[in-house]
């Protein structure tokens, strides 16, 4: 797979890959967050406090519906942008307002692989050392969306 | 004769909301430090250099305390540290 990442002058970047597969890969790494392993679940929506049960519970309550709404208008907008795709040579592009939505979805995708896979703490610095293939695949593509990820943010940064 | 003074006694909740909070981010092995980085100066407005300075506290001592204060306060920004999908937690001063 040849990937090519590109800021255009007028603030939106463009993505080329020379495989239909980045599409692909993207759309199934986003976690269904109707439907979330429950690892997965415990990493994107932490408890805010070690002890305070109250606090807890009040975080369930009135913040998870919040951060639910925002993971998934992240992850349509990025859906959104990939429908729009041109299919051969794939190019994706992604106007300047929707950069952040993509930074934060590539960030779920990522959290997501690592945790649904089981992948040991140490694993995405020596990902050549793991043995099932299935964990290879996912530290590729937490390693492939990290890419992306980087010069995005680089694009993108507030200072 | 006077009756006694009665001691003083404050509710839970005016002990709670008095105290001062810590925001704490926690190291995890997926962020990337450019994200953690860029998400301190997002939510802090930290200048570059002080959102790294925290960003390698967290990567080399495993955490960070962001900012201590009222707890309304410390809750606002953990939620803004969780929408960006930071490991952040609130803790109690002694």
């Amino acid at each position: 797979m040849t990937l090519a990442i590109k800021t255009l002058p007028c603030g939106s970047t463009q993505i080329s890959c020379d495989t239909a597969e980045l599409h692909h890969l993207l759309q199934e790494s986003l976690p269904c967050l109707q439907e979330l392993h429950p690892e997965t679940e415990k990493r994107l929506f932490p408890h805010p406090s070690p002890d305070a049960i109250d606090l807890n519970q009040d975080w369930r309550a009135f913040v998870l519906p919040d951060l639910h709404a925002l993971f998934q208008a992240q992850q349509d907008t990025v859906r959104a942008d990939l429908r729009r795709a041109n299919p051969t040579p794939q190019t994706i592009h992604i106007p300047q307002h929707h950069i952040d939505a993509w930074i934060h979805a590539l960030n779920q995708a990522r959290l997501h692989l690592f945790s649904s896979y089981g992948l040991p703490p140490d694993s995405l610095q020596n990902s050549q050392n793991l043995s099932n293939p299935e964990q290879k695949t996912a530290a590729l593509k937490i390693h492939l969306y990290a890419l992306i990820q980087e010069s995005l943010i680089k694009t993108h940064r507030p200072s | 004769m006077p009756l006694a003074a009665e001691p003083e006694q404050k509710n839970q909740t005016e002990d709670t909301l008095d105290s001062v909070w810590k925001v704490v981010v926690h190291n995890d092995p997926v962020n990337l430090m450019t994200y953690v980085t860029y998400v301190f100066e997002l939510v802090f407005q930290f200048p570059k250099d002080t959102a790294e300075k925290h960003m390698w506290e967290v990567h080399t001592k495993g955490r960070s305390i962001l900012w201590s204060g009222n707890r309304e306060e410390a809750e606002l920004y953990t939620q803004q540290l969780h929408s960006h999908l930071l490991l952040a937690s609130l803790e109690k001063s002694p």
